[in-house]
């Protein structure tokens, strides 16, 4: 994979030869990653690039600077989102707007405010595969001759069209002195009309009159390059339909839901144990999975390392750790090597691959916004919209690129609001797997006292937060994307670059953790801070003083904290508060910069008081209640 | 016909958006995703209890949220099944 770099500055001044724009969800990054060879991040959604990502194309031994910009309607900025793309666009040479043929009249309106920007253009008909297939023939060289610009057609996912859309954008002056005069106010001009044959201009208000002339002049230019042929209802209509309705829509959300959990989970037990099944005898079985491998293979050698080092040896103590039993104990001996690598490897990474694997999924067949339809009305009482439930659900996955996602909400008081709950009450993969894992053997319903805990929390904050944060908070405006069948190749691309991403960031940060861990033991450092901390933490929470370990460690890694409760020897009820404080204490240092990044320092703080009184409130709660 | 607001349309109805009674800021946002007036939109569905509405414009499926869909007036101009 190549070196991609992806910024996220809120006013970029950056330079650049070619601009990808265009509406959300037209495949700009998919066309991106095919002229740059960079592997990006693509989902049947508005918004999946929240910031902006750069690479490099070489052509006739030139190299040129390309950016995506992320995607826009308008370049009137309403979020922040087009303020990004409108910045970028100031300082790029050239541009390529992207556009759906399946969908002409939507895409000219942004296409005529990039040509009166008078730079170099060429625009993009992207999914012109899609186009023929339902039935749209565009009169390329027609439209081309109307807008006073070249026109491309493109297929993004296969490549058709991609090396002569570079070809030609490097090929056009970069200045253009005036365009077609195509787009010049015309007054006598047929509104085109799905369904009459009414011709007459509206009546009504015009507040936007330079704008009612382009609509219409949209509309000719329409009707003169495209030919829709008739088209049957089809399956997938039907399903488009089905899944927007009130009652048929509510059983495919739940549905949905039900199998995303149960195929995260059988696909994370199966990589775990190397065998699937929900009861009793295994349906389908390998003869490894990754925790045979560390208890057969990795064990026994871990043992012959600990009989070289001797046990009381400072070296045995980082690498190997306590022996348990004089035996290895992979959660719980808490050395390099042992925990260091388990936790990361073992416990953690099959949830982190199956997570990727069903929100991929979800994302790429267009699922996700069509529950975030559904689930408008919960989150009006949140004080946010249906769309913030994206960045809620990636946010499970790990909190960082959930923050970085609540860019495609329109207000500061909704990205405010988003945040901060899942910074509260969003557990990562990471964790939740060590939960799972952990607390799970001290009964599921342990584990699922655990969730409905965070869930509340996560709503009733929500609704605090909703009557505390005084601002504009918008409506739901959403364009819902066409169901998609994934493409396999670039849903593994996709999975593949976020384990990869997971492998890279976590395990050297979980091995320094343990390592700080055993240091700080040593030196008996802990001692001093759990008298400090041991009102709150024995007399509020009902947690042994001990616990301050594990707490604090958390701002590291949560999943090398869970590791951490095992040798307390906590009851059933301490295991569940620990797990819920640990969930909502301080998020790890890595959400915790993205957090102050993304709000500001201000807001930040605002956000951690807001943590702490709620970690209080629920730990406290939870130890009177059990 | 007469003016409705688009939450009072039935499911299959085809309308003539007519105006917005609301501010600039939701103007804006509309228009950007290809609603003005003039247009012809067909009601998909209404989600209950405070949800989105979901119409068909030009071909594209669009949510729009409860209070904003109260401050569009349309012009019913007939029924087709879905």
């Amino acid at each position: 994979m190549k070196n991609c770099k992806e910024y996220c500055a809120a006013h970029p001044k950056i330079e650049s030869d070619i601009l990808l724009v265009g509406h959300p969800n037209v495949g700009k990054s998919v066309l991106f990653s095919r002229i740059t060879g960079i592997k990006t991040i693509a989902s049947n959604y508005p918004g999946s690039t929240v910031c902006y990502m750069e690479g490099n194309t070489g052509y006739n031994n030139e190299n040129y600077k390309i950016i995506d910009a992320p995607g826009t309607y308008s370049l009137e900025p309403v979020d922040d989102a087009t303020r990004v793309t409108v910045s970028l666009l100031k300082n790029s040479q050239r541009i390529i707007n992207v556009v759906d043929a399946t969908h002409l009249e939507r895409h000219l309106p942004l296409t005529i405010e990039l040509i009166e920007q008078k730079k170099s253009m060429v625009i993009a008909l992207n999914m012109s595969d899609e186009a023929r297939h339902l039935g749209v023939d565009i009169d390329v060289k027609k439209l081309s001759a109307r807008l006073g610009v070249p026109v491309i057609p493109t297929v993004a996912r296969t490549g058709e069209g991609v090396k002569e859309l570079v070809e030609t954008v490097l090929a056009q002056p970069l200045t253009r002195e005036s365009f077609s005069t195509a787009l010049n106010p015309h007054p006598h001009i047929p509104r085109h009309n799905e369904y009459t044959d009414k011709s007459s201009i509206p009546a009504g208000p015009h507040m936007h009159l330079k704008r009612d002339i382009v609509w219409k002049n949209i509309y000719e230019i329409v009707e003169s390059v495209q030919t829709l042929r008739h088209r049957h209802h089809t399956f997938r209509d039907m399903l488009e339909d089905l899944s927007v309705q009130p009652f048929w829509g509510f059983i495919v959300a739940v549905l949905s839901l039900l199998a995303s959990f149960a195929l995260i989970r059988l696909t994370g037990e199966f990589l775990i144990n190397g065998s699937v099944g929900i009861f009793g005898e295994p349906w389908f079985e390998i003869p490894f999975g990754i925790e045979p491998v560390f208890e057969k293979i990795l064990k026994p050698l871990l043992m012959k390392l600990s009989v070289m080092l001797g046990s009381g040896s400072l070296a045995h103590k980082i690498l190997i750790g306590n022996l348990i039993n004089g035996d290895i104990d992979f959660v719980q001996s808490f050395g390099i090597l042992t925990s260091g690598l388990f936790i990361p490897i073992g416990a953690v990474l099959p949830y982190i691959i199956s997570y990727y694997f069903v929100i991929s999924l979800l994302e790429d067949t267009g699922y996700l916004p069509r529950l975030a339809v559904f689930l408008d009305s919960i989150m009006h009482r949140m004080g946010l919209h249906g769309y913030a439930i994206i960045p809620t659900l990636l946010g499970i996955g790990c909190n960082v690129p959930g923050i970085l996602a609540t860019r495609i909400l329109e207000t500061k008081q909704q990205r405010f609001i988003t945040s901060t709950l899942i910074s509260i009450a969003v557990p990562c993969a990471a964790l939740q797997a060590m939960i799972i894992g952990f607390v799970g053997r001290a009964g599921l319903w342990a584990v699922a006292f655990i969730y409905a805990t965070l869930f509340i929390t996560w709503f009733v904050v929500g609704f605090i937060l909703k009557y505390t944060v005084k601002g504009y908070k918008p409506e739901l405006l959403l364009e819902i994307p066409p169901y998609r069948l994934p493409s396999f190749s670039a849903l593994k691309d996709k999975v593949l670059g976020r384990i990869l991403a997971f492998i890279k960031e976590a395990i050297p940060i979980v091995v320094l953790s343990v390592f700080i861990v055993n240091v700080l033991y040593m030196i008996n450092i802990f001692d001093y801070i759990a008298d400090f901390f041991a009102p709150l933490i024995t007399r509020l929470w009902g947690m042994p003083r001990e616990s301050i370990v594990p707490m604090l460690i958390g701002i590291l890694r949560k999943d090398v904290a869970v590791g951490l409760f095992a040798p307390l020897n906590l009851t059933v009820k301490q295991l569940i508060t620990g797990s819920v404080v640990l969930s909502m204490f301080f998020p790890c240092i890595a959400t915790f910069v993205v957090l102050i990044k993304e709000l500001g320092i201000v807001s930040a703080m605002k956000s951690t008081a807001i943590m702490l009184v709620v970690v209080t409130v629920v730990g406290s709660l939870i130890n009177l209640i059990l | 016909m007469s003016n409705t607001l688009l939450t009072e349309l039935k499911k299959g109805d085809i309308a003539e958006i007519i105006a917005f009674a609301g501010g600039v800021a939701m103007l804006a946002r509309l228009k950007a995703m290809g609603l003005s007036e003039g247009k012809i939109i067909k009601k998909l569905s209404d989600i209950r209890m405070g949800g989105p509405v979901i119409l068909l414009v030009d071909r594209a499926r669009i949510a729009i949220g409860k209070g904003m869909a109260n401050k569009i007036i349309v012009e019913k101009q007939g029924n087709e099944e879905l």
